[in-house]
């Protein structure tokens, strides 16, 4: 017997801006952090602090380079990333009755 | 907003749905650059492929030398400029950008081993121009019309 679908939900997107970054970034190939920030519509410290997290746990991968001599930020879905949020949405969409 | 509030899972689904079109939105900025981008140096590479068969590097060396290196300096010039500007890219124009770059340069390549066929005349040259330039140019029309 399969487990209930809201056992396949990830503990790590539960939280509103993690959830939403990955979605944004699940648009993108890359995004930078300033792109990230207006789209999420949070402070850099926590957007800094959520893509940290999200780093840390193998979801995203951050670039970090310099455009002229200004420090600049990118990041990406790594291919966990987005296998593990492909299915917390699939369990998310199993439990509201979504297809 | 609160940031940390949990939410249940239509809530989830909306949310993400919202990001993914805020951010879908943010990217077309980016797709559009990338199409120019790819327009541009579509152009140069076909230019430089067509004038290579006028300025052969046996007959006229001091005009192959200008001519690649005013080449490369326009490229180094737009990628720098197109760095400067980059921001965001929508999923998949890396691959298909990779897709148009690679067919242009395997044109390019084959335009520069006809140089050893000799002149080949105008047509050729226009011919040439054409086929080295469209697969970068209809890549960037296709992500700027997108």
């Amino acid at each position: 017997m399969s487990a209930h679908a809201r056992e396949r939900l990830n503990d790590d997107f539960s939280n509103p801006v993690r959830l939403s970054l990955m979605g944004a970034l699940r648009a993108v190939d890359e995004a930078d952090f300033k792109t990230l920030k207006e789209t999420v519509g949070v402070s850099d410290s926590v957007l800094s602090r959520h893509l940290s997290a999200l780093e840390s746990a193998g979801y995203v991968k951050i670039k970090k380079g310099y455009v002229g001599k200004r420090p600049r930020t990118w990041a990406k879905l790594t291919s966990t990333g987005h296998q593990a949020f492909a299915e917390h949405v699939q369990a998310l969409k199993d439990i509201t009755g979504l297809v | 907003m609160n940031h940390e509030k949990k939410m249940n899972p239509s809530e989830q689904l909306a949310a993400l749905e919202s990001a993914q079109q805020n951010m879908e939105r943010a990217s077309v900025y980016g797709a559009k650059l990338l199409g120019v981008y790819c327009i541009v140096l579509g152009l140069l590479l076909g230019t430089l492929a067509a004038l290579l068969q006028v300025y052969r590097p046996e007959e006229n060396f001091g005009g192959f030398i200008v001519i690649t290196a005013l080449f490369v300096v326009a490229v180094v010039a737009i990628s720098l400029a197109y760095g400067r500007m980059y921001r965001s890219l929508p999923r998949g124009y890396s691959k298909l950008y990779l897709r148009g770059f690679f067919i242009s340069m395997a044109l390019y390549l084959v335009a520069v081993m006809l140089l050893s066929a000799g002149s080949l005349g105008w047509i050729v040259t226009a011919l040439t121009w054409i086929a080295v330039a469209a697969p970068l140019c209809l890549t960037g029309v296709v992500m700027v019309r997108k």
